[in-house]
């Protein structure tokens, strides 16, 4: 009868044998954690983008300032575009994720404009708050991305 | 008498996937289970693996149903996604589990059966016996 397993000795799979490979496995999980950290960081750019936006029609009167105001949105938009392109990993649900928030984002942001160009055109005051309001998913979006 | 078994009574390292004993897929699973999927080269790098090696881990674990790669394009380069199936990530969950229930274990001691094939669970008493006997 051969004695598989005596003290400092461990086959199969012996608890010192699990603990390394646990060890192993929560090191890479750690790493793809901290590659996933490029998802909040994105949410909350452009959080602040939008705001930045909607700040700029504020303080700007006149159509010169509008449209700058959106040439250098259509800027941001295409750097984050590229910049989320060249992610080497999408973290677990940020489709969904980054579906919801936009969808909401997208809803929020043509109802603060319609209204915004149609009764407020020259109040600062409600783009500033139109702002706040808008990049609200985005802000709810990286708080969770940076939650998972 | 203790015996060293799992919480289906049977000793824990039943639910342990042989595929997965090897620590390279493992450490592959581990790296793709927080993630939608990943670039080929991200796994490579994490698990710190020549291209050739995490090839053929790949082509192992994709036989098995557990990863899928896909090939795309980042502007002109040529890239490689990897990312695990439903089966996959089950696989690794469980595989897990069986090593926390095994890490979570005191170090035990277990003999072999007169057949070798299936080594089966002893109390410290009982193993000090067989010692005696087998001396």
């Amino acid at each position: 009868m051969v004695l598989e397993q005596v003290p400092g000795v461990c086959p199969p799979v012996c608890p010192e044998q699990a603990a390394v490979a646990l060890a192993r496995s929560e090191q890479a999980q750690a790493a793809a954690r901290h590659a996933s950290a490029w998802a909040p960081r994105y949410f909350a750019s452009y959080a602040v983008a939008t705001v930045a936006f909607f700040v700029g029609l504020a303080l700007g009167p006149g159509d010169a300032a509008r449209l700058a105001a959106t040439v250098v949105w259509s800027l941001f938009v295409l750097g984050s575009v590229l910049y989320a392109r060249r992610q080497s990993i999408l973290p677990w649900s940020l489709r969904r994720l980054y579906l919801a928030s936009f969808v909401a984002w997208g809803a929020l942001w043509a109802g603060a404009m319609a209204l915004g160009l149609a009764e407020a055109r020259s109040q600062a005051i409600y783009w500033l708050l139109a702002g706040a309001v808008v990049s609200t998913p985005l802000v709810v979006a990286s708080v969770v991305a940076h939650r998972q | 008498m203790t015996p060293i078994v799992g919480n289906q009574g049977r000793h824990a390292r039943h639910q342990l996937d042989p595929l997965l004993s090897s620590p390279l897929r493992l450490s592959v699973l581990a790296c793709l289970a927080g993630a939608e999927r990943a670039a080929f080269t991200f796994v490579k790098d994490t698990v710190e693996i020549t291209a050739p090696t995490l090839s053929k881990q790949v082509k192992i674990l994709e036989e098995a149903g557990y990863l899928r790669s896909e090939k795309g394009y980042v502007g002109k380069r040529p890239r490689t996604w990897l990312s695990l199936t439903d089966a996959g990530r089950r696989a690794f969950g469980s595989h897990v589990a069986a090593l926390e229930a095994i890490a979570a274990m005191p170090s035990a001691r277990v003999r072999e059966t007169p057949t070798g094939d299936e080594p089966v669970a002893l109390s410290v008493d009982a193993l000090g016996d067989a010692a005696g006997q087998g001396s």
